[in-house]
């Protein structure tokens, strides 16, 4: 393909044969007025074929900059450093940090190779276009072979894929003329257009009604068998989480401070965002009266942070000696549940 | 749309009528009328009066009458016979006058407004993409300035500046060689130099607002969701700007442009004035001077007609071009 | 010490963090507003202009009425202050008319055996006398030469009127007409928009109509008939009066239309909701929570809207339709550039078109950097 000119320039990567993607010490600094975010402060995670990564934490805690991140897609105020590397369809492994933003390579690889869905489907779309438009874009932008017409067809075949009724009268509409629920059904269409390898699915039912929220995650489920795509979740919603994930990377001001199963996360939280995170979930049995748990405080913005548990000011464990003073190393639970808490190394103490 | 277009224009009709009752209204502020001050000057000038001709004028048009009987023959009369009075200063139907002047000020306008919008909308878009860069700061500061002087200065200072370089102050239309000359080659180049100050003039203090206008619109739509989305399609970051943002931006603009052409309409007024050019802007200050009711206020209500159509012409093209507002529109 | 939920209290950090989220919203208006360079300098510029109008007669040499046949046309004066190599301090020579050899105009030059000392804080000449602010009569001007000298700093129009003392009086005129016509507009835009945004109905349907039929006139034509239909015989400051009155009779409905959308989208939000729940009754819910709301944004184009005014009074005046001679204003000082010759000869008669500028240019910038202050979060 004559896309891979590039790709020589680049230094060669290693990356292990099962992993699809691998996040490695990932930084974001934001530049904001004089204010410098340090938004993702050492991020690290890999994506299997096929599995399902959950991303969770608060607004705030850098997990969307995360995500934009690996796309490229972040605002020019924003600079990454750290390894991003991704095993192309072609079998390449890059490092998407190392390419240019608005290059062919990576553009080769937006939309067609990983994808990405969005909050808020109504503002997803311009309003000045139909939706039939927008969709066969992508497959114009990444099938060179593609004519308008087989476009097209491309895409009514996959709305009748995504359950929007009447499809075609629906693709000569305008955005305004579609509900939230069909408009993230037709974003989730559009982004999986050319089959991409990885969906980053960036709170994509956080604006929609709770009813639809259930179809649209029922969808996404249904299209990661049919096209065994892998989907890097992100949301603050616990509950869908533990619907859709095969992992969870709990993050807080932009670090991962838990990692592990499903399984692991659920049953055994060691850390106690973690712990509080899930005590202030809704349960089906819960008395009426009992009030649900809050975790005190906001998220502190990453400004000038010195070298310290993000979450120390917010713990109820803190210990005051320790947690505002020093780095916070990750301490291994068991395999594959690793956890950013000095409480560990406690633990670890007493019980050594 | 046709419904859509039928209501709007039934209250166009309303707003026409309101609107001649005010024109009427402020034209008859003035203490006296046309006829007692031509009388006062003639009898200090020592003249003659023949007061049989002066009733009769007054009876003709109704000066005796009370305001209500004289604002509404002077509305049936345009209404029903498209007569607009008589202008006492010039001695002749208002309807001549406008005739006379009213080709060369829409040519002017028209021709102004597509200077305005030829250099804006590109120049805009640039700021926004280029945002903080040198080019931005320096198109930013001419705007500033460009809104910053009046237009009658602007007009003495480049009449000054011509007079400097040329020679020529290239007042009016035509340099006095060619004022009545045939048409020639010659005589249309005279024609386009006299012409660049006042386009100059009257489009500048549009064209640095709407630069800003422009430059402001894209910079909100560089920074929608959707250019994100194009972005995570794989989408060149120019093409996203130039099929959705650009697009987008300039659709405002453009529906501005009944309403545009207006403002540049009555803009000439003061720079017609300085520069001496025969336009509308020019009869009426005189006719204002002079208290030549039906020519200032026939000017006046042209003005106001004016802007409701444009505004209306604003409207329905907003509407063809924007799916969201077409929406709106036809539900009522 | 526990808190409620049990959470260990703690020693309250104060971080840039926090004071960037609990900061009041006019606080954060402020400091964003400072760090808009050009806005601040345009402030002090404005600040400074409105200073030396308020105390125009005292820092003019001469009032509006004084004139000297002798000194027309008569260029800029320059001060100096060493005679011969001698420090003297700030004086002026003494002037002498002169014919230009070729031209045979008359021309003004420096005589330079006759000295004048500037004197300060002196008591003006007679016809300098005023009232300051329109009540304690004094005849204290701020600089004046000796007897028999003359100081026109910029120079004299062809009355022989100190061009100087009459932008400063000008100021007077040009700088407060747009802010009270912009006052008058305020209220009359705030009170019509609110009725019409908060009653809606046919209140809303008949103020509505009204905003259209006066949005219809174009501003500068409106403008200009209705101050031909001021008297030419009225006084000056019922002149201003009325100026300030037709500047605000056109401008109010684009105000009043802005307010009413304003109070129709803030009708919406919870806040309000909340508020009418609790039993605020619609004074207070008018007064205290809906138009504090959009009230900074108001300011904003508030602000934006007074060069446009400073501009529209200037032009009317300089077509002779608003304020005329011997009452000053910056435009009708402008007047006598309209002749080609005057420009050509008499260039210094152009310095209140200065003026003019700077304070556009000055509301423009201000007005710029409190419309980003107003949006604080952005």
């Amino acid at each position: 393909m004559k896309r891979t000119h590039r790709e020589h320039t680049q230094a060669t990567y290693e990356m292990s044969p099962e992993h699809i993607l691998e996040v490695k010490d990932l930084h974001v600094h934001i530049a904001v007025d004089d204010y410098d975010l340090h938004a993702v402060r050492g991020v690290s995670f890999s994506l299997k074929k096929g599995e399902t990564l959950g991303l969770v934490g608060e607004s705030g805690c850098g997990k969307s900059v995360t995500s934009k991140e690996i796309l490229g897609i972040n605002p020019n105020n924003c600079t990454g450093s750290g390894q991003i590397l991704y095993r192309t369809k072609a079998g390449k492994v890059l490092n998407l940090l190392e390419l240019s933003r608005d290059g062919e390579t990576y553009r080769s690889i937006r939309g067609s190779e990983i994808s990405m869905i969005f909050q808020e489907p109504m503002t997803a779309f311009s309003p000045l276009y139909t939706i039939g438009n927008q969709l066969a874009e992508i497959v114009l932008l990444h099938d060179p072979k593609a004519t308008k017409a087989s476009a097209r067809a491309h895409v009514l075949e996959m709305l009748k894929k995504v359950g929007i009724a009447n499809p075609e009268k629906r693709i000569d509409q305008y955005p305004h003329e579609f509900s939230g629920g069909m408009l993230q059904r037709a974003l989730i269409d559009m982004m999986l257009c050319c089959n991409p390898d990885i969906l980053i699915a960036d709170e994509p039912t956080t604006a929609l009604d709770v009813t639809i929220q259930a179809q649209i995650l029922e969808l996404m489920r249904s299209l990661q068998k049919e096209f065994g795509m892998s989907i890097l979740f992100i949301t603050h919603d616990l509950g869908t989480v533990a619907n859709m994930c095969d992992h969870v990377a709990v993050m807080y001001l932009g670090e991962i401070i838990e990692f592990g199963t499903v399984h692991q996360i659920f049953h055994n939280p060691q850390h106690p965002y973690t712990r509080g995170l899930l005590r202030s979930l809704p349960k089906m049995n819960q008395s009426r009266e009992k009030k649900l748990y809050i975790i005190d405080g906001v998220v502190p913005l990453p400004v000038e942070l010195p070298p310290c548990c993000g979450f120390h000011d917010r713990c109820e464990a803190c210990m005051d000696d320790v947690c505002p003073k020093r780095d916070i190393p990750e301490f291994t639970v068991e395999p594959g549940h690793m956890v950013r808490c000095m409480l560990m190394e406690q633990g670890a103490r007493k019980h050594g | 749309m046709a419904k859509f277009i039928i209501k709007k224009l039934l209250i166009m009709a309303l707003t026409v009528f309101l609107i001649s009752f005010a024109v009427f209204f402020i034209i008859t502020l003035p203490p006296g009328d046309f006829l007692t001050n031509y009388v006062g000057r003639l009898l200090a000038a020592g003249e003659r009066v023949n007061q049989a001709e002066i009733d009769a004028l007054r009876a003709t048009y109704a000066l005796d009458q009370p305001f209500i009987v004289q604002f509404w023959r002077w509305f049936s009369n345009i209404i029903l016979h498209g007569d607009f009075g008589y202008s006492f200063s010039l001695s002749m139907p208002v309807t001549t006058v406008i005739k006379a002047y009213i080709v060369p000020t829409m040519a002017l306008s028209i021709v102004t407004m597509l200077f305005t919008y030829l250099v804006s909308i590109p120049v805009g878009i640039y700021s926004a993409v280029h945002q903080y860069s040198f080019g931005d700061y320096a198109f930013t500061t001419i705007c500033f300035l460009g809104q910053a002087v009046p237009n009658f200065l602007m007009a003495i200072l480049l009449m000054f500046l011509a007079f400097r370089l040329t020679g020529d102050t290239m007042l009016g239309l035509f340099s006095p060689r060619f004022q009545n000359a045939p048409w020639s080659w010659d005589r249309v180049v005279d024609l386009l130099k006299h012409c660049i100050i006042p386009i100059l003039v009257i489009g500048l203090n549009n064209t640095c607002g709407l630069i800003r206008t422009m430059r402001s619109q894209m910079l909100d739509e560089l920074n929608k969701n959707y250019v994100m989305t194009g972005r995570a399609k794989g989408m060149k970051a120019a093409a996203i700007r130039y099929k959705y943002c650009v697009r987008a931006a300039v659709n405002p603009i453009a529906a501005s442009i009944g309403w545009s052409l207006v403002n540049i309409f009555t803009g000439t007024t003061i720079t017609a004035i300085v520069l001496n050019l025969p336009s509308m802007g020019t009869v009426m200050y005189n006719a204002l001077i002079n208290q030549d009711m039906y020519l200032a206020g026939s000017w006046l209500f042209l003005m106001a007609i004016a802007t409701v159509v444009g505004t209306f012409i604003s409207d329905v093209l907003l509407a063809w071009l924007d799916p969201r507002a077409r929406k709106e529109y036809l539900k009522g | 010490m526990k808190t409620k939920n049990g959470t260990p209290a703690r020693k309250v950090q104060e971080k840039k963090s926090d004071k960037y989220y609990y900061a009041s919203q006019w606080r954060l208006m402020a400091r964003k507003f400072r760090r808009h360079k050009l806005a601040m300098v345009s402030t002090v510029v404005l600040l400074i202009f409105y200073l030396i109008a308020i105390f125009g007669n005292f820092i003019a040499p001469q009032g509006t009425e004084q004139y000297e046949g002798r000194y027309v046309n008569c260029p800029p004066t320059r001060v100096h202050l060493f005679h011969e190599g001698k420090l003297i301090g700030p004086f002026v020579y003494g002037l002498k008319t002169e014919r230009d050899p070729v031209t045979y105009m008359a021309q003004f030059a420096e005589n330079t055996e006759k000295i004048y000392r500037i004197r300060f804080f002196a008591q003006g000449d007679e016809g300098g006398e005023y009232r300051w602010l329109g009540l304690f009569p004094s005849n204290l001007h701020l600089f004046e030469a000796e007897e028999g000298g003359r100081v026109f700093l910029f120079g004299t129009d062809n009355m022989g009127r100190d061009l100087f003392s009459r932008v400063i009086l000008g100021a007077q005129i040009s700088l407060f007409i747009p802010v009270v016509g912009m006052l008058m507009t305020l209220v009359l835009g705030l009170a019509i928009g609110s009725l019409a945004g908060y009653f809606g109905g046919w209140v809303d349907t008949v103020i509505q109509r009204v905003i259209e039929v006066v949005r219809s006139f174009p501003q500068v034509p409106l403008w200009m008939a209705l101050s031909a239909a001021i008297p030419k015989t009225m006084k000056p400051a019922q002149v201003f009066m009325l100026m300030t009155v037709i500047l605000s009779l056109v401008s109010w409905p684009g105000l009043a239309r802005v307010v009413r959308s304003k109070f129709i989208s803030v009708k919406k939000e919870d806040f309000i909701m909340a508020a009418r729940i609790s039993g605020a009754p619609a004074s207070k819910l008018i007064t205290r929570h809906m138009i504090p709301s959009f009230l900074s944004y108001i300011i904003v184009d508030m602000t934006m809207a007074i060069p446009s005014l400073i501009i529209g009074e200037t032009t009317l005046s300089f077509l002779g339709l608003g304020l005329r001679s011997p009452a000053t204003s910056w435009g009708v000082l402008l007047q006598e550039t309209n002749k080609l010759e005057t420009i050509m000869f008499y260039n210094w008669k152009l310095i209140p078109m200065l003026f003019v500028f700077l304070s556009v240019l000055a509301f423009n910038f201000m007005g710029d950097g409190l419309r980003d202050a107003a949006d604080p979060y952005k």
